[in-house]
């Protein structure tokens, strides 16, 4: 009779509160850290995405008339970038052959490199609408947010000699 | 004395049981003190990585003439020793510490100068479009 003791209700009790205090203090744990893991990589993609943005919307790119060259390369594009020169102030051919480019895979992916978006299964969309007369015209660069676990969107707006309107999405799937 | 020795096998049995259940408990937190230690020191890692990035693509973005300091500390905050290059091609800043590396990317290829950054104040500077670190 005394060995059952050990089973005894309380005992039961005793272990059954100690277990669920460490299952819920295991399972806390995970929670943070997938909260950490998650506030990281979102942190990681608004840092991508704004320079990628940046670049794209101030800067002519890096030889200036990339859209010109017989080869898209990361060896042979140093930067690029969308403007005519005046930051905030769209070339539509440069545009243009973004959209053209981003078509095809390797030219995509070509691009995310000289971008800087290199983050585990970062992908990129760019939308740009440029009104003139009361219409827009539009180009759709890179890969639409399809069963993204997190995506970052940047809008821009410009007001110089056009309107435009830029919206840039960085997403994962993982 | 029946008695005296059903109270030590049930004593035994129950030491038993606390030392295998206290042994897990030990080694779990052990286990996660590591995980802690080597999440906090990525994280500082990656804030100086990423901070030198945003330095560099700052300054690029700004134009000709732009210049920004930065510095950088003679280890992490545990003290771990690091290596900080840039790697204009792959355009990337890579940290390594240890057996670990993380990279920051950069939005231009064109970076020259001091490519292994050293401990201490770095100017980074925009020259022509060109970023040069000293």
């Amino acid at each position: 009779m005394k060995n059952s003791q050990i089973f005894s209700v309380d005992a039961i009790i005793a272990m059954s509160a100690f277990i669920l205090i460490l299952v819920s203090s295991a399972w806390a744990w995970d929670s943070v850290r997938s909260r950490i893991y998650l506030s990281e990589q979102r942190n990681d993609m608004e840092f991508v995405a704004a320079s990628a943005i940046s670049v794209l919307i101030e800067k002519p790119g890096d030889p200036d008339n990339w859209h010109k060259l017989a080869t898209f390369d990361e060896s042979s594009i140093s930067s690029l970038g969308l403007t005519n020169g005046v930051p905030w102030v769209l070339d539509t051919d440069k545009a243009a052959k973004l959209e053209e480019l981003s078509a095809d895979d390797s030219d995509y992916v070509r691009m995310k490199e000289i971008l800087g978006i290199k983050g585990p299964g970062y992908e990129f969309f760019l939308n740009i609408t440029i009104y003139e007369n009361g219409f827009g015209q539009s180009y759709e660069i890179g890969r639409n947010p399809v069963a993204a676990k997190e995506v970052v969107v940047l809008q821009r707006t410009m007001a110089s000699e056009r309107w435009a309107k830029v919206v840039f999405k960085v997403w994962s799937t993982q | 004395m029946k008695t005296k020795s059903q109270i030590s096998v049930d004593f035994i049995i129950v030491v038993a049981l606390m030392l295998i259940i206290f042994l897990a408990i030990f080694r779990i937190s052990v286990s996660r003190t590591g995980e802690l230690y080597g999440s906090q020191q990525f994280l500082n890692a990656k804030t100086i990585a990423d901070t030198t990035a945003f330095h560099i693509n700052s300054v690029f973005l700004a134009g000709h003439g732009t210049v920004k300091s930065l510095y950088l500390p003679e280890g992490l905050s545990d003290g771990t020793p690091y290596t900080l290059t840039i790697y204009p091609a792959a355009r990337i800043v890579e940290i390594r510490w240890g057996d670990r590396n993380y990279a920051s990317p950069i939005v231009t290829s064109k970076v020259r100068g001091a490519l292994n950054l050293p401990y201490g104040s770095i100017d980074i500077k925009n020259d022509m479009d060109e970023v040069i670190a000293e």
